[in-house]
């Protein structure tokens, strides 16, 4: 999975690097411009991963062997926060963020954690009333309400 | 003496009653965050950033600052009692700390910890009071090239310092300056990596982006791990009376204490090193230097002196380069920089002649915090062994709940909680395959400084690079900067002469 994060890496810098030699001005004037510190940055980030890189040729045989090793020293399971992250973000254009976080916050502590539907729902209350009293009452966040907030 | 008066000029701003408050909540804060295992100071400062908006730039910092040298108290507790850091520099407290226990001596390593670590951050605070004016002062001479010497300096010592790998380190500094290169650029006017999305054309949020990177990461990771055993703490009481430690063993620890507060001050001052580092050189100096040298790993209060001591210190003399040269040692240093710029203030030598209130108030409220850290630190003793139970299963969801909201709260955009779960995927991949993610952070606080100031070299200078080897300052910086690159290298390639022959 190195590799695939390098070789990942590697684009970005390669597009970080291409955009601004080719889009910005790296000289104006007398003086530096715009692209010119993405292009140095992000120019030897891509020299340095083209080493990184090697290293990992000279240690590691690459075949299809490799690539589906690779995929099995993933714990996908450490995955299922972004997962969870994905369906909130859903959730808040749906019925806002603050309900949202609370069935997120209900449903992760009784499935996931395996908690009560009592204890769950008591942690659930105490935090969410906790952080309404904090970021809506005092600090007058304006929390998108999402489809909810047009009725 | 002009420290001084002004030092009691500010202790009249620390002990206005609000800004007791701020301390004492703050304290609590750092206090338990350094306490559960996974939740640093980095991600404690973070997630609480978004409380400070409402409050006056001194009450603010001062909230932060109690949480960050909190967290250095707080950190000890599992270290001691669970074998478990709280908090990278409490690692080397467990080498000691954790024995004492096993040898039925909790309550004496507490005790030790929580003593250490308020007689190491005093030691810290006094240089700081010392030094900050003095450095603030060398900062007044310091023009763009210096400016650009400095932070490079800085960058270069952080990405080789931390994690084993150089290479990493520099691809996770390239990386950060990357990140900060999104959004208008101050020298053209132009917009850059936007992608047409209207809110990057301010850049990336650093609140966001520390939030995802440290927090929503640390959740990921914490998913599949299994729960902390925590079985020996059940039924276990510590009461104050068995924690004092013996008159021989408290004259054994004092020498300890003074070393590590000076040495720890001074590794807290420089880029790149701070508390981690800090508490490992310190322990490993006063392991030489002590008469009960051979003892230490084994159990006894000097050696948890020694470590606690030197990253209280030295998350004091952190503060020293963030005020007057605006440049922040540590992660946590780089979120209390963001706050100040959010709060409208520019670090650098100014700071100390035009918010003199502001830095002085600061720095006498960290002489009250420590005092109120310790009598909180040892107080909660027995609370905190219970808090150091809560499974990861329960703080988890709360903590994503924490992350979502403080990430929308850095400037109400839903863009924020993209670039927050973007920055957790990051720095999930970062650590796992041991990408240090400090100096890329550090990176992305420094870089618009470093182009704005390398922009004016130029201009200064008519378009010539001159001043980079015309100064002498510049000239002494950059070649501290080279050296640092090469030693390790040379040294590494005479050890391996040295194995072969």
């Amino acid at each position: 999975m190195v590799l695939i994060v390098n070789l990942v890496l590697l684009g970005v810098g390669l597009y970080w690097c291409i955009t601004a030699v080719t889009t910005m001005p790296l000289w104006q004037g007398i003086s530096l411009a715009g692209g010119l510190l993405p292009a140095v940055a992000s120019g030897v980030m891509v020299l340095l991963l083209i080493f990184e890189l090697l290293d990992i040729l000279k240690k590691n045989k690459i075949n299809k062997e490799y690539f589906v090793n690779s995929f099995k020293e993933v714990n996908w399971q450490d995955m299922i926060p972004v997962a969870v992250g994905l369906g909130i973000l859903v959730g808040i254009k749906l019925i806002g963020m603050l309900l949202t976080l609370t069935l997120m916050l209900f449903c992760w502590l009784k499935f996931l954690s395996g908690y009560s539907v009592k204890k769950s729902a008591v942690v659930t209350i105490c935090v969410m009333l906790f952080l309404y009293g904090v970021f809506k009452l005092w600090l007058k966040l304006p929390l998108p309400q999402g489809l909810l907030g047009l009725i | 003496m002009e420290n001084f008066a002004l030092l009691f000029q500010g202790m009249g701003i620390a002990l206005q009653p609000y800004n007791i408050l701020m301390a004492i909540f703050g304290g609590i804060m750092g206090i338990l965050v350094g306490a559960m295992p996974g939740i640093g100071s980095l991600l404690g400062c973070a997630l609480l950033l978004p409380l400070t908006f409402k409050m006056n730039a001194t009450s603010a910092i001062i909230m932060l600052a109690a949480i960050y040298y909190g967290n250095m108290y707080g950190g000890a507790f599992s270290a001691i009692l669970l074998n478990i850091p709280g908090d990278s520099p409490a690692i080397m407290t467990a080498l000691d700390g954790y024995p004492l226990t096993k040898k039925g001596r909790p309550g004496a390593a507490l005790f030790t910890a929580n003593m250490a670590s308020f007689f190491g951050g005093t030691i810290g605070i006094l240089i700081l009071t010392f030094l900050g004016t003095a450095l603030a002062d060398i900062g007044l001479m310091f023009g763009p090239s210096e400016m650009v010497a400095v932070m490079v300096l800085s960058l270069s010592s952080i990405s080789y310092l931390l994690g084993d790998s150089p290479r990493k380190g520099m691809i996770a500094t390239m990386l950060g300056i990357m990140l900060a290169t999104v959004g208008i650029d101050n020298t053209t006017g132009l917009p850059r990596y936007t992608f047409g999305n209207i809110s990057l054309l301010s850049g990336i949020q650093l609140v966001p982006l520390v939030i995802g990177v440290f927090g929503f990461s640390q959740v990921m990771q914490l998913f599949s791990q299994k729960e902390t055993d925590t079985s020996e703490l059940k039924g276990k009481r510590l009461r104050l009376k068995d924690a004092i430690i013996t008159k021989k063993e408290a004259k054994e620890c004092a020498p300890s204490i003074a070393r590590s507060g000076v040495v720890g001050t001074i590794v807290g001052i420089l880029p790149g090193s701070g508390a981690t580092i800090s508490a490992f050189l310190c322990y490993i100096m006063n392991k030489k230097l002590s008469k009960r040298g051979e003892e230490f790993g084994t159990g006894i209060p000097e050696g948890v002196a020694a470590s606690e001591a030197s990253n209280n210190a030295a998350a004091a003399g952190a503060f020293a380069p963030l005020l007057a040269l605006g440049i922040p040692g540590s992660g946590t240093a780089a979120v209390l920089l963001s706050g100040l710029m959010m709060w409208g203030l520019t670090p650098g030598p100014q700071l100390f002649t035009e918010q003199s209130d502001f830095c002085w108030g600061l720095i006498s409220s960290m002489y009250v915090g420590n005092v109120l850290c310790l009598l909180i630190a040892m107080l909660a003793i027995p609370m905190l062994v219970k808090l150091i139970s809560v499974p990861s299963k329960l703080i988890s969801p709360v903590v994503v709940v924490l992350c979502f909201i403080g990430a929308f709260a850095a400037s109400n955009e839903m863009t924020n909680i993209y670039v927050m779960l973007l920055g957790g995927v990051i720095g999930y991949f970062m650590n796992k395959y041991e990408y240090p993610t400090s100096p890329m952070l550090l990176a992305f606080v420094l870089s618009p400084t470093i182009e704005k100031n390398l922009y004016r070299s130029f201009q200064v200078n008519g378009g010539s690079a001159s001043l980079f080897w015309t100064k002498p300052i510049t000239i002494v910086l950059l070649l501290v900067t080279i050296a640092l690159m090469v030693a390790p290298q040379i040294v590494k390639r005479v050890k391996g002469r040295q194995k072969k022959v």
